[in-house]
Formats: C-alpha cells, sequence, structure tokens
C-alpha cells in the first residue's frame, strides 16, 4: 500500500475514533473543517438542534449552531493553535418537546488527535448540573429580592417616622410659640393695667425692661435666663395689685403702717406668681428687686450674693430711671447726679460689679444718642 | 442580492432586573409575571427585515451577578456586536454595578456600543433610579442615550431593541 494511502487511511481512522470517543461519553459531535463547514458529525448530534429541516453536513458551524455566530475569530484562533480550546457552559435551549437542556459546548482543535487541520466540536449535555444550579440561584435570588424589599420597607418606615416626628415637633413647637406669644400678651396687658393704677411714669416699664436686658446680656447671662429676666422686669411691680389705693397713691409721705404694707409688694408678687408655673422662673425680680447688698433691704433682708443676679441688675437699673424721671412730688434728678447717686450706693445698696458693668453700659447709650441724635 | 446578516447581541445587568423578559418581550411578544432566575444563557433570534435582505439579531440573555465564573462569563461576552446594560428602576442597587458588566464587556470587545434601559418603569410608585441619574450613567457608557422600558406594558422595548440594532449595523 502507497504512504499516501495509507496516511488518509490513517487519518480518517482517527477522525473517527474522535467521533466515537465522543459517543462514549454520549456527547454529541462534529467534525469541522478548516472552513468551519461541517464535515461530519455523530448520530445523536441533530438532537441538540431545534430546526429539524437543516441540512447539517456541508453546512457552516456558523448556519446550525447560533451559539458560534460572532465567535468565527475565536474559532480560527482555536484552530491555528493560538487558544487551545473554547469552551460555552450551560447553553439553555429549548427542546421539540417543550423540555429545556442545558449544553455546555467544546471546541478543540483536530490537531490534539493527530488528524490534521480542523476542529472537534463535542456538545455535552449538562441539564443535571443546569437544572440543580437553576434551583440553587433561584432560591437565593428570591431571598436576595426578600432581603432588600424588606431592606426598603424598612428604610420607608424609618424616613416616614421620622417625617411624621418631625412634622409633630413643628406643630408642637408652633403651638408652644402661640402659647408663649398668648402668656406675653396678657403679661404685658397686667403691667399696663398695673401702671395705669400706680400713675407710674409713661414709659417707665418698657425702659426698665429695655436696659435691664441689655446690662443682663453685657454681664454674661445666657440667652436661655433672658427670657425670665424680661418677664420678671414686667412684672416687677406686680405685687403692688396687693395694695390700697389709698397707700399706693399717697406719694413719699407714708407713715411706718403704710410703710410696712407698701413693704410687702415683693412678697405679694411671690404669692401671685409662683403658683403659675411658666412665671416660677422668672420671680427673682419682683421679689428680691428690693433686697439691697448690705443686707437693708425687704422683704427677706437678703444680703451680697444671697440675692438673685437678676435682681441685683434690675434694682440698679430700676432706682436709676426712677431718680431719673419726674414724679409728682419731685423733679428728676439729672443724668449726672442718678449716675453719682449709683456709683456712691455700690457696695451699699448696689452689688458693685453690677454698677461697674452698668456704668459702662450707660455710658455706651450715651454715646450711641449722640450719634443719633 | 438577498443578504443574511447576523449579529450577537448581548444583555447584560444584575439579577432580576428583567433581561429575561425583555428578550421574550421583543422576540415572542408576551410577558410572564412570575420570576424565574437565568442560569447560563439562553440566545434567541429576531429576525428584521432590511432593505439588503436580513438582518438576524442573536440575543444572548444570561444568567445575572456573579452566579458564573470569569471565564464562562468571557465566552459569553466575546463576539458581540453590542449590548443592553439594564437596571431596575425600583432598586437603586442594580445601576450601581453596571461599571463591572461594562467594564467586561469592553475588555473583550473595545467598541460595543453600549446602551442602557431602566426596566420596569409601569412600576411608578416604587421608582427609586430617576433619569438624571440614568443620564450620568449612559454618558459614562459614552451612549448619546438611555430607554425606559416596561417588559410588561412594552413600553419602548421594540424601540431600544430597533435603536442598538440600527447601531451595530452602522457599526459594519
Amino acid at each position: 500500500m502507497k504512504p499516501q494511502k495509507n496516511q488518509a487511511r490513517l487519518k480518517n481512522l482517527t477522525a473517527r475514533s474522535a467521533l466515537a470517543f465522543g459517543q462514549l461519553y454520549q456527547l454529541a459531535s462534529a467534525e469541522i473543517a478548516p472552513d468551519l463547514t461541517i464535515v461530519q458529525t455523530s448520530s445523536n448530534f441533530r438532537s441538540i438542534l431545534t430546526d429539524n429541516e437543516i441540512e447539517v453536513e456541508g453546512s457552516r458551524l456558523t448556519d446550525v449552531l447560533d451559539e458560534f455566530v460572532g465567535n468565527e475569530s475565536i474559532l480560527e484562533m482555536v484552530l491555528y493553535g493560538a487558544l487551545p480550546s473554547f469552551q460555552l457552559e450551560l447553553v439553555r435551549r429549548d427542546q421539540r418537546d417543550g423540555s429545556t437542556r442545558f449544553l455546555t459546548f467544546h471546541l478543540l482543535p483536530l490537531e490534539e488527535f493527530q488528524v490534521g487541520k480542523g476542529l472537534l466540536c463535542l456538545v455535552e449535555d449538562s441539564s443535571r448540573l443546569g437544572q440543580l444550579g437553576q434551583r440553587l440561584i433561584q432560591k437565593r435570588n428570591d431571598v436576595r429580592l426578600m432581603q432588600e424589599a424588606l431592606s426598603r420597607a424598612y428604610a420607608e418606615m424609618e424616613r416616614l417616622s421620622t417625617s411624621h416626628r418631625k412634622t409633630a415637633e413643628a406643630a408642637l413647637q408652633m403651638a408652644h410659640l402661640e402659647l408663649q406669644e398668648a402668656y406675653d400678651r396678657t403679661m404685658e396687658g397686667w403691667v399696663r393695667a398695673l401702671d395705669m393704677r400706680d400713675h407710674e411714669t409713661e414709659g417707665h416699664t418698657l425702659r426698665v425692661v429695655e436696659v435691664t436686658l441689655r446690662l443682663a446680656r453685657a454681664m454674661g447671662i445666657q440667652e436661655s435666663e433672658i427670657t425670665h429676666i424680661r418677664r420678671g422686669a414686667l412684672l416687677h411691680d406686680i405685687g403692688k395689685m396687693g395694695v390700697p389705693d389709698s397707700i399706693l397713691h399717697k406719694g413719699e409721705n407714708l407713715g411706718d403702717a403704710e410703710w410696712l404694707l407698701m413693704k410687702k409688694h415683693p412678697a405679694y408678687a411671690f404669692e401671685m406668681l409662683s403658683p403659675i408655673s411658666y412665671l416660677y422662673p422668672a420671680l427673682d425680680i419682683p421679689y428680691c428687686h428690693h433686697e439691697k447688698w448690705d443686707g437693708s433691704g425687704y422683704p427677706r433682708g437678703l444680703k451680697g450674693e444671697q440675692i438673685p443676679l437678676a435682681a441685683r441688675i434690675f434694682a440698679v437699673v430700676d432706682v436709676w430711671d426712677a431718680l431719673r424721671s419726674n414724679r409728682p412730688y419731685r423733679s428728676g434728678w439729672p443724668e449726672a447726679k442718678v449716675i453719682e447717686h449709683i456709683r456712691a450706693n455700690a457696695g451699699t445698696h448696689f452689688d458693685p460689679r453690677v454698677v461697674e458693668a452698668f456704668l459702662r453700659v450707660v455710658t455706651e447709650m450715651a454715646q450711641e444718642q449722640e450719634i443719633d441724635g | 442580492m438577498f443578504n443574511v446578516v447576523q449579529k450577537k447581541i448581548c444583555l447584560l445587568g444584575d439579577f432580576a432586573v428583567g433581561k429575561t423578559s425583555l428578550m421574550r418581550r421583543y422576540v415572542e411578544g408576551r410577558f410572564d409575571d412570575k420570576y424565574l432566575s437565568t442560569i447560563g444563557v439562553k440566545i434567541s433570534r429576531k429576525t428584521l427585515f432590511r432593505d439588503y435582505g436580513q438582518l438576524n439579531l442573536l440575543i444572548w440573555d444570561m444568567t445575572g451577578g456573579d452566579d458564573i465564573g470569569t471565564q464562562a462569563r468571557a465566552s459569553y461576552l466575546r463576539g458581540a456586536s453590542g449590548a443592553l446594560v439594564i437596571c431596575d428602576l425600583t432598586r437603586h442597587e442594580t445601576l450601581t454595578v453596571f461599571e463591572r458588566y461594562a467594564s467586561q464587556m469592553r475588555a473583550l470587545n473595545p467598541h460595543t456600543p453600549l446602551v442602557l434601559v431602566g426596566n420596569k418603569v409601569d412600576l411608578i410608585a416604587e421608582r427609586v433610579i430617576m433619569d438624571a441619574d440614568l443620564r450620568l450613567v449612559s454618558n459614562s457608557l459614552g451612549s448619546e442615550q438611555f430607554f425606559l422600558t416596561s417588559a410588561k406594558t412594552g413600553t419602548n422595548v421594540e424601540d431600544v431593541f430597533t435603536y442598538l440594532a440600527e447601531i451595530v449595523e452602522k457599526q459594519e
């Protein structure tokens, strides 16, 4: 036998062996020529196709199997040894009977089998692996979706709860502000009534409130305390409501018994205001503004720092405004005389530290007036 | 002369974004509400008739998430002429993973056009991914346009596949 003929027979035999190898492992197989036409196939190869009419042998691989469309360059790389093989795992194919198969395609160079140029396409049925994987992934994805949904629901609940809380807080704050406003209007009403009854100098209360707050801030009192000081200053003489008109309107010529009654007005203020919880922190001024630094004041004879700071501040401002103002029984003092009186009483009537701060404040106020006017 | 052109296009995206539903709506014109995870890959063919003959789109609907190894995924992506990168408009996390899919695709097929799709637009009350988010991602993919689709109602499904088909045809 001629060597060439022997070689051809050997090639044919080896190609058949490769196909038989495929069949042994129940793999569908096809021998592919270098131009990618299908040369021959195993008997079960056709079972992987969905189109029965298609002519397999002699057709291009890409016309028979959609899996290889676009992959022509990869197939050539395998064909010429640039890639050892090419594999497509778990390709799902619907069968004519309605079932689903998972296939894995392996492309190997025929040179592996020493049969010259070409490709061997082996098709493995990986349905068991595919179905198992499908069940596992389905369960895992269902759990993941549920976790995501729960996490979204939780976030939404958090958002709604925050939003509701904020709305409620805003409503509460608004109600609180409205209540404060109502309290303040009520207090101002009391003060006006009291001023009218007391024939107090026009604007005395508003002036002392303004200067008291300015002095309090200059002495570093926190803003949270300022509200109470404002209320206390507004209501400083509220206790005079308990003093009879005959005494209140008598001026300075009061008898001892009358003075005793007049000096009760801080205690009346305490009795009137202490049951009102929101005014309780404002009591220091109405109750203690007639106390004196040296302990000679009333109603309790408190001394030095026993006297609340708000009351020590107010005491200076109240005297300052009273002395500057005209009264039925005397004219208002000149500013310099008033300041001198206050300075002279630092350490006896007034807290010296408060007086020091007060003198700075009145100087500033005078400078501002000069600029304004 | 009657020509047949075949183009491979891939559907990419996280699990349960609706890749299979979009493919089914486009190829078979139907929708199934039941969620069935895809494992591996399913290739479907859609034939579009053209002046020159026909264009066969081979649509690769592949498993989402990390359900398959890098090598196996690479073999799915090789030779693709284009891809739809799909997110679920009701799940923000499905937009954040687009970069991984895009970079895998671009590493294997550098000039492949990628088009961003926000699916499940019919779920208006549950939507969390907004147009501005999609525009940002779409620009980063180098795409001029993104699509809002609903596999359930069919909104824009035909349009997005047609848009991608026209881009991949022009690339030839």
